[in-house]
């Protein structure tokens, strides 16, 4: 019986737990990656709550996932809407909505640099276009935020579509007849009746949301990497791209602080752990509210 | 009786998974006492492929594997060594890692225990310096070295009515002063311009010091006369507006190199690497000359030999191999690497003419350069202590932040960053 699911404990044990467990003790340490370890108790955690770097990573972490969440979330139901009345082609279109998600994201964000850059990009090019002026996307911090935000946005949109679709397609079709029959709108219904029960699945779409919005790298990492070696992982302008993660990763991999980078990596834990608790309230709570009310 | 079965079914599967991993690992031990394979480690862009493959067969007892590790390579060395598997026989350290792996210099051998005498003298002494501990281990020979010159378009200078001759260039632009009102008027009759980026000049400026950003008795020097001009210039640069701020490397970059919109360029012998690749359509209106205040040293690179490597006698033979001046010349004319090896830069290859540099023969601009260029120490938190600069400048390129308030902020925080590595 245990052997069945003992490949994945395994597993978990060997590549989640432990080094989960050794990053909490590295956290304590001073550690270059190659020579002996160092004991420095709290320091490692000392600085990081005087890091001025660390709570700009922060604050970018935060703006980048408000900018790319609720626009998100918003384009994800409508299209979740319009998927769950499509009458032909469904199939295609869920799969064309998916697609970006299974796509790597270093090649899209490669491929987002480019449309994106500054004086050659297809971005600017359609801007002109239309009469506009340039956008500084990847010489600004918010330039970098928002193209950062853009790729998110992307990535997950259609993700997110399939999960809120599944959840409206488990909504009894009587309730709408039954809407229908005292004389409801599609758009009214869809305000009065779709959203509300389909909170459980926003719930979940929100808190995954958080979890890696919170956490993302990769994406910062490749639009603001420089050949370079002068300046590596720094978060290109204005350190506008540089996330709680990329921080981490800056410290312990391009500066070989792995005692700090193990304190950081805990820092962007109990953050994440936070705001996970937050947007479950936010989302959670008013349920309750309205239906002890 | 069916419980049972299954049971022993498990059993048996449980066992096999035992066996084969068992198997497995014994397979990886017998690996790491290797007699048979030599594995060698480097980078795209790292050692000449004509070169690799010569190596390939000229040791067929040897069996030698090349490896080309591309991404973050410092790191999965690193990893290498910590796992304590899988640690190549041979690899190569970037230049700019050697302060790094200094620290950590038993995880190499010392190839002064080796039979290494005859082949010393045709190193420079500053670059086996930078491969040598303290207490005189020295872990790597130099594939490399970083002379710098400027590269320039001649097509965009005679359409600016300027001379387009390497000799009439470098004198235009001796010194960073005329270098910058020539680029003046090259921006005022052709709308194009002379420097990449802040950071460019500041890091071509520091690499012609004597000094870095940390000494090698461990003093801060962030704040010393030598960054505080290379600051200085970079700013002036920037008031003069000939500064494109591109980041290197990027698609702008490259679609800047392409088109003209950046007609010269300040970097190393293995920066022609990057131009060639990057703006293939430009073959042969480059021309090379002397850098505007003298050449800098950026970048070089070396081979070393793990300690755990068993047959270092085998390992150093390849390594010599593929440092012989005629690979190294062989390296140079395909890739750029400039060679580490002083008998290589005579050698009859590198006296060919350049066909992307429109016929010149680019090897005596940074033969000129590696002899005149300073060498200096650097700290193995050198990079982490120059951050904040390269950071700062950034923030004036992009923000309009000013210059005065950017290096107060980024002295202050290299000083940061300095105090925390004490």
């Amino acid at each position: 019986m245990y052997a069945a699911i003992a490949p994945f404990f395994l597993l978990f044990l060997a590549f989640g737990v432990f080094p989960t467990a050794y990053s909490l003790v590295l956290s304590f340490q001073d550690w270059n990656g190659l020579g002996a370890p160092e004991w420095v108790g709290t320091s490692n955690f000392e600085r990081l709550f005087t890091d001025g770097t660390f709570w700009l990573a922060v604050r970018n972490t935060f703006v980048i996932f408000v900018l790319s969440t609720f626009p998100m979330l918003a384009i994800a139901i409508t299209i979740a809407a319009m998927l769950n009345n499509a009458v032909r082609y469904s199939t295609a279109f869920r799969i064309a909505y998916f697609v970006p998600n299974i796509t790597s994201v270093v090649a899209m964000a490669v491929l987002f640099g480019s449309i994106f850059s500054d004086n050659f990009g297809l971005a600017n090019a359609a801007l002109n276009a239309v009469g506009l002026p340039d956008i500084p996307w990847l010489s600004t911090p918010l330039g970098i935020q928002v193209t950062i935000a853009i790729l998110i946005t992307y990535q997950w949109t259609g993700y997110n579509a399939i999960i809120l679709l599944a959840g409206m397609q488990s909504i009894g079709t009587e309730i709408y007849e039954a809407a229908k029959l005292d004389g409801a709108g599609p758009i009214r219904s869809f305000f009065w009746m779709t959203l509300p029960l389909l909170r459980p699945t926003i719930l979940f779409v929100l808190v995954i949301s958080t979890i890696t919005g919170l956490q993302s790298f990769t994406e910062a990492q490749v639009l603001t990497s420089t050949a370079s070696t002068t300046n590596p992982n720094s978060g290109g302008a204005g350190q506008g791209g540089l996330t709680m993660v990329l921080y981490f990763y800056q410290q312990a991999f391009s500066y070989s602080r792995f005692g700090y980078g193990a304190a950081i990596a805990w820092g962007v834990f109990l953050i994440v752990v936070v705001f996970t608790i937050i947007s479950w309230r936010f989302v959670a709570g008013r349920r309750e509210d309205k239906l002890s009310g | 009786m069916l419980i049972r079965t299954r049971r022993t079914r498990w059993a048996a599967a449980l066992a096999a998974i035992a066996v084969a991993t068992l198997a497995l690992t014994s397979c990886s031990d017998s690996g790491a006492e290797g007699d048979e394979e030599i594995t060698l480690w480097t980078w795209p862009g790292g050692l000449s492929e004509t070169v690799t493959s010569a190596a390939v067969s000229e040791f067929p007892e040897a069996d030698l594997e090349v490896s080309t590790i591309g991404d973050d390579f410092k790191q999965k060395l690193v990893t290498a060594f910590t796992g304590r598997s899988g640690i190549p026989s041979i690899t190569g350290v970037k230049g700019e890692d050697m302060p790094y792996f200094l620290q950590e210099a038993d995880l190499f051998t010392d190839l002064n225990t080796l039979d290494i005498d005859d082949l010393l003298d045709d190193f420079p002494d500053w670059k086996i310096e930078e491969a040598t501990t303290a207490d005189g281990k020295l872990i790597g020979l130099p594939t490399d070295i970083g002379p710098t010159a400027l590269f320039y378009r001649t097509d965009i200078l005679a359409e600016a009515g300027l001379p387009t001759d390497p000799t009439e260039v470098a004198a235009a632009t001796s010194t960073w002063e005329d270098y910058f009102t020539w680029g003046e008027q090259l921006k005022a009759r052709t709308g194009t311009f002379l420097e990449v980026s802040l950071s460019d000049v500041f890091n071509k400026a520091m690499g012609q010091g004597e000094t870095k950003f940390v000494a090698e008795n461990g003093d801060f020097l962030g704040d010393t006369d030598t960054v505080r001009a290379a600051w200085d210039l970079a700013i002036d640069a920037w008031d003069r507006g000939i500064v494109a701020g591109i980041q290197d490397g990027s698609t702008d970059w490259a679609s800047a190199v392409s088109n003209g919109t950046l007609p010269t360029l300040l970097g190393a012998a293995w920066y022609q690497g990057d131009i060639k690749s990057n703006a293939p359509d430009t073959s042969s209106l480059w021309k090379v000359t002397a850098m505007p205040g003298g050449p800098a040293n950026i970048g070089g690179s070396f081979l070393t030999i793990p300690a755990a490597t068993e047959d270092k006698e085998a390992a150093l033979e390849i390594i010599k191999f593929l440092v012989s001046p005629e690979n190294q010349a062989t390296t140079y004319s395909e890739i750029g690497n400039f060679p580490s090896s002083i008998s290589a830069i005579d050698a009859p290859a590198l006296q060919e003419p350049d066909e992307f540099f429109g016929g010149q023969v680019t090897t005596d601009v940074f033969r000129e350069a590696s002899e005149n260029m300073p060498t200096n120490y650097t700290s193995p938190i050198d990079n982490e202590v120059s951050a904040p600069y390269f950071t700062e400048l950034i923030n004036i390129e992009s923000l309009g932040k000013d210059p005065e308030q950017a290096w107060d902020d980024a002295v202050a925080a290299a000083k940061q960053v300095w105090e925390t590595a004490q």
